[in-house]
């Protein structure tokens, strides 16, 4: 028996035509409102590497690669999404009374699509099962605060799942069974149904079938609004994914060949400095709003959240979203509201991101968190002059004596008196010692270290000497981008009239500036973390390093590993009894000083760097080995702050000098 | 109102300060805005944006335009424009001389006040101010924590021993501030930007024969190379070690 | 030999001590005349020690005012061909000084640690670098305090003043004190800083703020104790706090990380006190005592 006949003397695909006419018309409606907010967005030509791209969004969208990181969740998802791509065709079939299946038949594929079909909705009511127990039964710590929508939502999908089979068993019953072997779990239920008499089952068929198709509708209704506008949302995100190496900023203004236009040749009065408004925003940022599943992997890992902060790097992706739902009239019309971006991210949460990329990396559908922050960072800094004042002094200290804490810069070499350096002489690499390793005391001993041990394999390098300055990435991730670009152009200036080819530098905040950022500003090297070099030199028994024999765990910094993209080198170059903690590699935890967060006040029961101490501890170590300056400096202090002083943070060149053999 | 500020170029204090037979080699010098005059071009400009009126920044110093830039963002934070009279054979210790200079200038303008940092961070003396009022025959009052205008009224607070001391004057007069006196603005770069486009004039003065004390030696305090650990027989000793090098050899207290 | 003016202070009741030093230095100078200006001084103003004492004892004199300051003490120095006139460094000493040089139009020499016959010596660069002179013809020149012994207190030839006073617009309304041991951070000429080593709150009150207001010096502290919530965060010197740069910064129980050193590098002169032998604030010191902090610092605090 069918559905398919005459309600109230009226046919059923009147009612159908009525239902699918407001049903399609408020989705397209709705999805054409948000299409034009995101389109108010500016231009970021991503329609390139197409080959690439479709590559992409077959392992990340269709694959959902990503999305299965999360074990049970992410296979859920996996299940209803794959399920519902099978099953999709299932309502064009309903909704033509079965003339689709009729269709397919004369072309000989009614059969295998019909199990196609029917194993979609399985799988898509087994992920819904799972999915619900996860909410209902499992509730992770996350979970336990968002709303019954979820729930509800879940229920309602698993709505249109049992009805469809009600419906296809109601096509096996009737005056005379015949089963379908083609749709087991129809027949599963026809066989539970069989025993009903035929006008209650006709009933239960009819409302099963309108209940089917009330939901589908609503469904479609409900896309737009909520969460579940993902469905749509992710597919252009993982399509035109960002393709710059991870990490990267982009310049104030490009010229056509992608290099930035040099500081003189801004074009001041037609450049908008950062974000503040809506339509500041590109379109793939825009786009990210409606991409978001509320997964809250970023919250997950964010080192702001989870220290306590005000940033939840999933709300951001929210507040662009719900901002342009709220705004959308009136951003339509072209005029301002009074609230801005800036309000609705809130300044506390703007300046408490690291830009550690742990949010962006965890993400399975490519949104960019980071640099919505570092752009408003920028409209901060750059327009409004309204940030945290500890970052006046970074700022002229940076152009004062191009470093971080104002020292003066004629002192920059004096941690290498003594050891005999090339200074400002042409050589086969640039020793690019950076701010920390040439002011601060404890890092000057990584420089020496490093130097010591090049020398010791006979490395011919040089350092620059007062000529070298700070990259200028502090400046840069605190929204300084001018002041950045003016340090980078000098400071490529100076190396190309040393005729720089490679670089080697104990800072993974140089290694990431001067090896991926620097291109755009006319500056192409190859770039090491010392790791890297000095793990080689031990590879090939230029240096010879006995194992450490403390036990060690490594802490990857952020730029190094995750953005960085090396996680390996550190590890074989401290060798010995590495013990890894809890989230390492490109999954390790910031620790707290990036993003030009060391420059700016912390509040004491907010400590970033605390967290990972911890977790830095708990690994039973005696001794953290460190990659970065910053690094070095949050873990000590975080050790200090746990009481556990006796524990020591090393370099990994200082690790390896200490156990240099003969 | 109209206001001038004067502002000093001063060495940078992180410069490398070496003395080459008895004289000061001041050769590699980056020169910079004296902090202190910073706060008086806030306060200018502070009070612009309340009264209406002009800032004109004046500033002497050699031909050397290596200056230009840092002296061009005091436009940024707001002033509106810039006089730097330019003299040959300037320098910086000679405070009646260059307040001559100074005032001579500010005679040319038609100012309500004169403000300026209490001192420059490179000779310290703390007497151009004074002087430039004198000259001018106003009212000074030097030290300034805070400043208020009301009316043809200057209220401010200058630091005592011991305490703050309230003036009162009318204007026109000559205010020295003190560090701290008000928050320097972070100009926006679209400020930094617009403030090439406000005019910076140069403006060639004599050189004065003046009855400045001059500097017949400069010498460095004894070299402490990399610091001196002070060795005791027990804590006492230590101590009056210690005292007795920060009183005669570091002269600090 | 020459004609000296001593230009002397009293606080009311009593001539400043900064006023005999400098009384002190003049008499190695040669004929010292003082002069005392203010309102009912006379008992306080005959106390410097000077031959000969010129009051101006008036109403309209009580409060500092460099106007007529400036035109009693050039109507004086006029008078009495003096060719040296020192003052003491003070808030009214700095600001007299200049203005009379400027009257007078002769050389000025502020803030000098040495004067005498054989020349003045006066600081630059915070002190970095020191400044010979030896002036010729008239000068003026403040004498920082303490940089001489005072002289007794004696009372010499009283006469009164009774020239011209120039006419001025400036007027004290207020006097606030806010007593000597509060002294603002970032304008201290000396800082005592504390920092972890001092192991608890109620030591960094007991013993830093003592130490700090006998020496007449402002107190500080490392961000790991105003994280601890032991100072308010307005003591913190250092990279995300207050920028000091005084003549004497004394780091007690501070290992001194370069976020704290950022706000203090600058500096005259810097003495640490830390049980660490190896506390980098070792390497930035041009003193350092290794010790017990607990020991060292009441033995410290005596000297004051």
């Amino acid at each position: 028996m069918t559905p398919f006949h005459d309600y109230f003397g009226i046919s059923w695909y009147v009612f159908l035509l009525i239902w699918s006419a407001i049903a399609i018309g408020a989705h397209v409606y709705q999805v054409g409102f948000i299409v034009k907010l995101i389109r108010l967005g500016k231009d970021d030509d991503r329609f390139n590497s197409w080959n690439q791209r479709m590559k992409e969004f077959l392992t990340d969208w269709l694959g959902q690669r990503k999305v299965v990181e999360d074990k049970v969740a992410g296979y859920a998802h996996a299940l209803i999404f794959w399920g519902f791509l099978m099953l999709v065709s299932d309502v064009i079939d309903l909704g033509t009374g079965g003339l689709f299946a009729e269709f397919l038949g004369m072309i000989y594929l009614e059969n295998i699509w019909n199990l196609i079909v029917d194993i979609g909705y399985l799988m898509a009511g087994v992920g819904l099962l799972v999915a619900l127990y996860r909410r209902l039964v499992i509730r992770p710590e996350k979970l336990k605060d968002s709303s019954i929508e979820g729930v509800m939502i879940l229920f309602a999908i698993l709505g249109i799942v049992i009805t469809a089979f009600i419906v296809e068993a109601g096509y096996m019953l009737g005056e005379e069974s015949h089963y379908n072997y083609w749709e087991p779990i129809g027949v599963l239920f026809a066989k539970l149904m069989q025993d009903i008499d035929t006008s209650t089952l006709q009933t239960i068929v009819d409302v099963s079938y309108w209940l089917h198709m009330i939901l589908i509708g609503g469904f479609l209704i409900e896309i737009p609004q909520t969460k579940h506008s993902h469905l749509i949302g992710t597919i252009p995100n993982v399509m035109f994914q960002d393709h710059e190496k991870m990490g990267t900023m982009l310049p104030l203004q490009v010229d056509d060949d992608d290099l930035a236009v040099k500081t003189d040749d801004l074009d001041f009065d037609n450049l908008t400095l950062g974000v503040n408004k809506f339509e500041d925003f590109t379109w793939r940022q825009l786009s990210d709003g409606w991409a978001c599943t509320a997964c809250a992997r970023c919250q997950d890992v964010c080192p702001a959240y989870n220290s306590g902060k005000e940033l939840n790097p999933m709300q951001i992706i929210m507040d662009v979203k719900n901002y342009g739902k709220e705004h959308g009239n009136l951003l339509l019309a072209g005029e301002a509201p009074d609230e801005t971006i800036v309000d609705r991210f809130s300044p506390e949460a703007i300046w408490a991101c690291t830009t550690c990329y742990a949010c962006v990396n965890a993400c399975p559908v490519h949104i960019e968190h980071v640099p919505k922050l570092t752009d408003t960072r920028r409209h901060l800094v750059m327009e409004a002059s309204d940030f945290p004042e500890e970052l006046q002094n970074l700022f002229n200290n940076l152009e004062r004596n191009s470093n971080p804490w104002g020292l003066g810069a004629h002192t920059r070499a004096d941690w290498a008196e003594g050891l005999d350096l090339k200074i400002g002489e042409p050589a086969e690499y640039l020793f690019y010692v950076g701010c920390a390793g040439s002011f601060d005391e404890r890092n000057k001993n990584v420089s020496r270290a490093t130097a010591k041990l090049l020398k010791e394999a006979g490395v011919d390098f040089s350092i620059m000497g007062e000529m070298e300055m700070c990259n200028g990435d502090p400046a840069r991730r605190a929204g300084n981008e001018f002041m950045f670009q003016m340090m980078a152009e000098m400071n490529v200036d100076n190396m190309n009239s040393l005729g720089t080819l490679k670089v080697i530098t104990a800072c993974p905040h140089c290694f990431h500036t001067i090896g991926k950022e620097y291109e755009k500003y006319g500056g192409k090297y190859e770039v090491y973390h010392h790791s890297q070099i000095l793990n080689e030199l031990k590879q090939k028994e230029k240096l010879k390093i006995k194992d450490y024999g403390d036990k060690v765990t490594f802490h990857d910094p952020c730029y190094l590993g995750r953005i960085g993209g090396e996680t390996e080198a550190p590890r074989e170059a401290i060798g010995g009894d590495l013990i890894e903690m809890e989230r390492s590699r490109e999954k390790s935890f910031c620790c707290g000083g990036g993003g030009a967060r060391i420059w700016m006040e912390e509040d004491a029961d907010k400590r970033v760097n605390e967290i990972r101490a911890k977790e830095a501890v708990n690994t039973g170590a005696d001794c953290v080995a460190v990659g970065c300056p910053f690094c070095m400096t949050m873990m000590s202090d975080g050790l200090k702050t746990l009481g556990e002083e006796q524990k020591t943070v090393k370099d990994i060149s200082e690790i390896m000098l200490e156990n240099l053999e003969g | 109102m109209n206001i001038a500020v004067l502002i000093k170029m001063v060495p940078d204090t992180e410069s490398k300060l070496e003395v080459n037979d008895g004289a000061l080699n001041d050769q590699n010098f980056k020169y910079m805005v004296n902090p202190y005059d910073e706060f008086a071009v806030e306060q200018a400009v502070q009070f612009k944006e309340a009264e209406g009126g002009k800032v004109t920044l004046l500033s002497l110093f050699s031909e050397d335009n290596s200056i230009d830039t840092d002296l061009r963002k005091m436009l940024a934070i707001g002033a509106d424009e810039i006089v730097v009279l330019r003299q040959e054979g300037y320098r910086g210790d000679k405070p009646l001389a260059n307040a001559k200079a100074l005032s001579d200038a500010i005679k040319e303008l038609d100012v309500d006040l004169v403000l300026c940092g209490i001192q420059g961070i490179d000779y310290y003396q703390a007497a151009t101010g004074t002087m430039v009022a004198q000259m001018l025959g106003m009212p000074n009052i030097s030290g300034v924590t805070s400043l208020e205008y009301n009316s043809g009224t200057l209220k401010a607070k200058r630091q005592i021993e011991g305490g703050l001391q309230t003036v009162e004057t009318s204007t026109p007069a000559v205010i020295t501030c003190q560090k701290d006196m008000n928050k320097v603005r972070f100009p926006a770069l679209k400020d930094i930007m617009m403030s090439k486009r406000k005019p910076f004039e140069n403006k060639n003065v004599d050189s004065i024969d003046s009855n400045d004390a001059v500097t017949s030696k400069s010498s460095l305090p004894p070299a402490r190379d990399g610091g001196e650990m002070i060795d005791g027989e027990n804590a006492e000793d230590k101590v009056n070690k210690l005292i007795e090098k920060l009183k005669m050899e570091a002269k600090v207290i | 030999m020459s004609n000296v003016l001593v230009i002397g202070e009293t606080d009311g009741s009593e001539i400043k001590n900064i006023s005999q030093q400098v009384a002190a230095v003049a008499a190695g100078m040669g004929e010292v005349t003082g002069l005392v200006m203010g309102s009912g001084i006379s008992e306080a103003g005959m106390k410097l020690s000077v031959g000969k004492i010129i009051m101006a004892d008036d109403t309209s004199l009580e409060n500092y005012d460099p106007v007529k300051y400036t035109s009693i003490a050039s109507n004086i120095v006029k008078e009495h061909n003096i060719e040296t006139i020192l003052l003491g460094a003070t808030s009214m000493g700095k600001d007299l000084g200049p203005r009379l040089a400027a009257e007078l139009n002769c050389g000025y020499l502020g803030d000098c640690l040495e004067a005498g016959s054989e020349g003045f010596v006066r600081p630059n660069f915070a002190g970095k670098v020191l400044a010979k002179s030896n002036p010729t013809g008239t000068i003026v020149a403040t004498i920082r305090n303490n940089a001489y012994p005072a002289g007794e207190a004696w009372s010499g030839s009283v006469e009164n003043y009774s020239g011209e006073m120039a006419e001025s617009t400036l007027n004290t309304t207020d006097i606030e004190n806010v007593g000597s041991g509060t002294v603002e951070l970032t304008e201290a000429a000396i800082v005592v800083s504390g920092g972890r080593g001092l192991e608890n709150a109620e030591n960094y009150d007991s013993m830093i703020r003592p130490l700090a207001e006998s020496m007449g010096a402002a107190a500080g502290a490392s961000r790991a104790i105003v994280d601890a919530g032991w100072v308010p965060h307005s003591h913190q010197v250092g990279q995300t706090g207050k920028t000091v740069a005084p003549e004497l910064y004394l780091a007690i129980g501070i290992s001194g990380a370069i976020q704290h050193l950022g706000g203090m590098s600058g500096s005259k002169c810097i003495a640490a006190i830390n049980k660490d032998p190896d506390a980098p604030i070792f390497k930035v010191a041009d003193y350092g005592i290794v010790g017990d902090l607990f020991e060292i610092l009441p033995i410290l605090k005596s000297k004051f």
